[in-house]
């Protein structure tokens, strides 16, 4: 209850531009309300008051990342930009370093925007290492099972005994299934400090922040070309995401950051949350409104109109988004202009007209099978 | 130290939370990239990993090919090590860690 | 001597074996499963459980004549190849050999065209036309890995891997008694970039199965596919050496 009351405030504006919704109050009769409203009218925008800047790094293979903790939050609060280098989504690895070490705010947690301390919840990475150590555990102990009753199987075992084990595994996963819905609330305080934290804190005993925000390729272009938030221009971005001289750039080379632009745009507009997709083997994963909220309904795929792969790519990715539970949505991209125009284009820089210039079309593919999906 | 060993090494030391983390100095080119090993020991177990970094872009084709690995093992890896880790860096950012065994005729 | 026959269809792709005896015996003593394709007069109105006839793809039917020739296995085992001939009396299977089964093939070839087809977003139909060569290429591939995989353990079974996207599953017995414990995928050229997508996906699809992935890669020597035989022609394993090398991949279980 609290947790999500607490989620729709934090996380209010589904991009980084927020609509004047707190102008003052408007009493007719009142000159003097008048001019104070107007005032706050005309001088409010509704965009970021300062641009936020980004590092670039890397020749061939570049990383665009955003050092500092308040960019950070505020590209993750409004509109879910970007991934902590070291978590698995939200970048909480400084709060999670401090917890560790003790040091500083112990048991609560920094919102480094409003300066409140919230009460604490045992962070993601907490529980998925603890959930993936239980099934570690769990794991070995069935392999030891699958052993016996393959040797078993071998030297013609007798029906009593195969049920035996078999009864044996089964009581191992009732207990496993129980332990995993009790994961402790509570934390071990220990302080294990190891040698290669002390390069963590610096000379006045606090925690350097290591971690840095890196934001895809397109969500960076996202940012500077549709939404003015990042402090870079479009013309630098790109050409350092192509890091070839302008003379030598080649279709090949602008053909699938384009179509995957394109593509993130695309939903970007509609509403959806797009994020990477590499865990689930897809290009992007679509939220209604974001990862704390529920969890992604689609898997992208991006392809050109023109490509058709064998059978078996197919239902090799549809099988792992099925288990995963999500439909997956094969998007194609129709260019309307011949190659050398697009190139062109890109050469000059006109980017306006050339991401205009692409039609997207998609396609639900799930499995259907005859036997199971007859309601 | 190039930015992929840093990333790498960052994230099993302070994310992952290996010990004794070290950068191998042998190293070699492969298509313009600098191909190095990082060694340590995973938290859980008792043996130590090799590490190898490998960028992988959404709109750019990939360096890993049979023959890198190949050339890897010989060049970097020592003869006891059956296996290396491949920490594959995606362009958002994180890391996922796969392990490759060393090429054999047969299974 | 008992034998097993099996009918060559067009251009040799697939064969089928008619005969329950002949189904026992490839399973029990070389290790071939193949999959079943006919609907089973027992209950005709369902398509979960069938029937005769056995279908065998291409690289098992090369595998198992190489075998038999070379005297492996228990030796009292013999394969021919066989065609349907239709007279006006009806259809009859009459043995062929090797060399006529290539022919024929080859044959079969110039009348059959491969065509990929496909719509884009216009409503215009393309098809692409598969070019026989690399067919024979792929074949080429296919049957090395399969020998490669059959000599490590002939018990070990090599069934079909669509069900999770990859080329082979393999069991180290039975299907019926044993689990898998193996995917293998398609095989990659030494020189050829991975797919990391692909790869990624079927390697966390194989850890949430409980299987190791394997990658074959084969050298990319162009020795290979640029002789005009079909694997069922040649003695393989004697004067081409083995270029398939195995790669296992597996999810680490961090990160």
């Amino acid at each position: 209850m609290a947790k999500g009351h607490t989620a729709r405030l934090r996380y209010k504006y589904p991009l980084p531009i927020h609509p004047i919704d707190d102008l003052p109050d408007l009493i007719p009769q009142n000159p003097l309300s008048w001019a104070y409203w107007t005032y706050c009218y005309l001088t409010k925008v509704n965009y970021l008051k300062f641009r936020i800047p980004v590092e670039i790094i890397g020749q061939k293979y570049v990383h665009i990342l955003v050092r500092n903790s308040y960019h950070m939050q505020y590209l993750w609060e409004n509109g879910f930009f970007g991934t902590g280098q070291f978590s698995r989504s939200e970048p909480t690895w400084k709060n999670r370093t401090l917890e560790r070490l003790n040091i500083g705010l112990t048991n609560t947690r920094i919102n480094t925007l409003s300066n409140n301390t919230i009460p604490e919840t045992l962070q993601l990475e907490e529980i998925t290492k603890r959930r993936r150590m239980l099934r570690i555990e769990f794991k070995q102990q069935r392999e030891k099972l699958e052993k016996q009753l393959l040797q078993l199987r071998k030297n013609n075992g007798s029906i009593e005994e195969e049920k035996e084990l078999l009864e044996k595994e089964r009581e191992m996963l009732r207990d496993f299934k129980a332990k995993q819905s009790l994961i402790d609330i509570e934390h071990s305080f220990n302080n294990n400090e190891r040698l290669e934290d002390f390069e963590l804190i610096d000379t006045n005993g606090n925690i350097i922040e290591l971690e840095a925000l890196e934001l895809l390729p397109v969500e960076a272009i996202f940012l500077t070309f549709s939404l003015p938030v990042l402090n870079i221009s479009v013309q630098e971005l790109c050409s350092r995401l192509v890091p070839k001289p302008v003379q030598n750039i080649k279709y090949d080379d602008i053909q699938l950051l384009i179509r995957k632009y394109i593509v993130y745009h695309h939903y970007r507009s509609r509403g959806w949350c797009v994020r990477s997709g590499i865990k689930f083997g897809c290009e992007y994963l679509l939220y209604k409104r974001g990862p704390p909220f529920q969890h992604a309904e689609f898997c992208v795929l991006v392809l050109d109109a023109e490509e058709s792969q064998d059978y078996t790519w197919y239902s090799s990715i549809a099988r792992v988004i099925g288990g995963a539970r999500k439909s997956l949505v094969l998007c194609y991209v129709h260019n309307e202009l011949p190659e050398k125009n697009i190139l062109q284009l890109w050469k000059s820089g006109n980017f306006t007209e050339l991401f205009s210039k692409f039609n997207v079309g998609e396609i639900v593919y799930k499995r259907w099978v005859p036997g199971k999906n007859r309601d | 130290m190039d930015e992929k060993l840093e990333l790498v090494r960052n994230n099993l030391v302070h994310y992952q939370q290996w010990e004794d983390v070290r950068v191998s100095p042998a190293s070699f080119q492969w298509e313009g990239e600098n191909i190095q090993l990082i060694i340590g020991k995973p938290s859980n177990s008792e043996r130590e990993e090799c590490v190898l970094p490998v960028e992988y872009s959404q709109y750019q084709e990939s360096l890993l090919t049979t023959n890198l690995i190949d050339a890897t093992f010989t060049n970097l890896v020592s003869e006891e090590f059956e296996r290396i880790v491949l920490a594959i860096i995606g362009d958002d950012g994180t890391v996922v860690f796969y392990y490759i065994t060393r090429g054999t005729s047969t299974i | 001597m008992s034998c097993i026959d099996i009918e060559i269809g067009p251009s040799g792709h697939v064969g089928h074996v008619h005969s329950l005896e002949a189904a026992r015996r490839l399973r029990t003593s070389h290790g071939v499963v193949g999959v079943l394709s006919g609907t089973l007069p027992a209950a005709a109105q369902q398509n979960c459980f069938l029937y005769l006839p056995l279908v065998l793809p291409h690289e098992e039917i090369a595998w198992l004549l190489r075998r038999c020739d070379d005297g492996d296995g228990d030796g009292k085992e013999k394969v021919r190849l066989v065609r349907r001939q239709v007279t006006e009396n009806g259809s009859q299977l009459q043995e062929v050999s090797r060399k006529q089964a290539v022919e024929q093939a080859r044959r079969d070839e110039k009348n059959i065209r491969f065509h990929m087809t496909y719509d884009n977003n216009s409503g215009i139909t393309h098809s692409k036309e598969l070019d026989p060569q690399y067919l024979r290429e792929c074949q080429c591939t296919r049957c090395e890995v399969y020998t490669a995989l059959k000599e490590g353990d002939a018990s070990r079974v090599v069934a079909a891997g669509s069900r999770f996207g990859a080329q082979y599953t393999l069991y180290p017995g039975d299907p019926l008694r044993v689990h898998a414990t193996m995917l293998v995928l398609p095989a990659v050229k030494n020189n050829q970039p991975w797919d990391v997508r692909a790869l990624l996906s079927i390697a966390r699809l194989a850890t949430t199965v409980r299987k190791t992935v394997l990658l074959p890669s084969t050298s990319d020597t162009k020795t290979r596919a640029t002789s005009d035989d079909t694997s069922i022609d040649r003695r393989q394993s004697h004067d081409t050496q083995n270029h398939v090398r195995f790669y296992r991949l597996e999810w680490t279980g961090f990160g």
